[in-house]
């Protein structure tokens, strides 16, 4: 059905783009939501993590 | 504790994500129903301290002291395990004259670039390599390209729980600008993923990596920024290599990346996906 709704709404693209122009300049650990992110068509990005294997 | 990262003003338009050595970084996304999946990041190398520096990069990674998967690169995407560290999990502490544990729980997946051929720890497949390269396989001082020492090639990979369901061998070879001054076009390389499937209830999957002789680089820029990913991204896509179509037990939902050296940090500049169908 969702499929067939195409051609009547036209675009189905979507994206999630991310700069980190928001993210306060320093050090970064664990989970962080780093914010700054462009999103269309129901794409988006959740909670990045940070981790080390040292 | 140590940061796995830091945030660094590189350039007035490119605040970037530097990855502390042998740190990882995971950005689960959500992307809908796609048939035409697609994913995009730019990327460089900077020293172990200074932020922005790319002389003296060079290493090799071999026994006795490559033990397994966090000796290995690994850009691309994965299925995100909250708290675990996307595709790699720490091996259980090698006992006295015992061979090393694998993870005690295994990996479930990962799409991408990769100098892996395999994921236990144990068995070596190869020394890892960052090395000074031309714009291809061959020697030279412009760019550093991470590499295998059993077959230079090998550059991308998808990997399911413990086993590598596909390996390119030749021809997406990576390259990051060793010296900005020298390589015109910029200093941050773009490389970029597609999955492709006939449904969206299939987890069937085709990828394809953009290909030319010796080389998986899109570009090189100066403006490495996430409208320029999508802009490239909505272009029809490149000669490519093909993986699959291949049936996953589970597919991709974070970005990840990995960079093992601790002669070189892995700089992120922005990233994106784009849902073409």
């Amino acid at each position: 059905m969702i499929r067939l709704l195409k051609g009547v709404f036209g675009d189905w693209d979507g994206y999630a783009l991310l700069g980190y122009e928001s993210v306060p300049i320093g050090a970064i650990s664990g989970d962080i939501v780093l914010g700054g992110d462009v999103d269309s068509g129901g794409c988006s990005f959740g909670t990045a993590s940070f981790g080390s294997y040292q | 504790m140590a940061a796995d990262a830091e945030c660094y003003q590189k350039t007035v338009d490119d605040r970037t994500i530097i990855l502390n050595l042998r740190s990882w970084y995971s950005h689960p996304f959500l992307a809908g129903d796609w048939l035409d999946l697609r994913f995009g990041f730019f990327l460089s190398l900077t020293q172990p301290v200074a932020d922005d520096a790319t002389t003296g990069l060079g290493e090799t990674m071999g026994l006795p002291d490559i033990i397994g998967p966090h000796d290995r690169y690994f850009i691309g995407v994965s299925k995100n395990h909250p708290g675990t560290g996307g595709p790699l999990r720490r091996p259980l502490p090698r006992r006295p004259g015992q061979p090393p544990v694998p993870p005690p729980s295994p990996a479930s997946v990962f799409i991408g670039f990769t100098n892996a051929t395999g994921r236990f720890p144990g068995i070596h497949t190869g020394d890892s390599l960052l090395v000074n390269s031309d714009a291809g396989a061959g020697a030279g001082t412009q760019y550093w390209r991470p590499a295998n020492s059993l077959n230079s090639g090998w550059g991308a990979a998808i990997f399911e729980e413990t086993t590598a369901r596909a390996v390119i061998r030749d021809n997406v070879q990576q390259h990051f600008p060793a010296d900005a001054g020298t390589v015109a076009a910029g200093y941050a390389t773009f490389l970029a993923i597609q999955l492709l499937r006939d449904t969206v209830d299939l987890k069937t999957v085709t990828v394809k990596l953009k290909s030319s002789v010796k080389s998986g680089d899109w570009f090189f820029s100066n403006t490495p920024t996430k409208e320029s990913i999508q802009a490239t991204l909505a272009q029809p896509w490149p000669p490519s290599v093909q993986m699959g179509p291949i049936a996953m037990g589970d597919l991709p939902n974070a970005f990840y990346f990995y960079w093992p050296f601790r002669k070189s940090r892995l700089r992120i500049h922005s990233i994106g996906l784009l849902r073409a169908a």
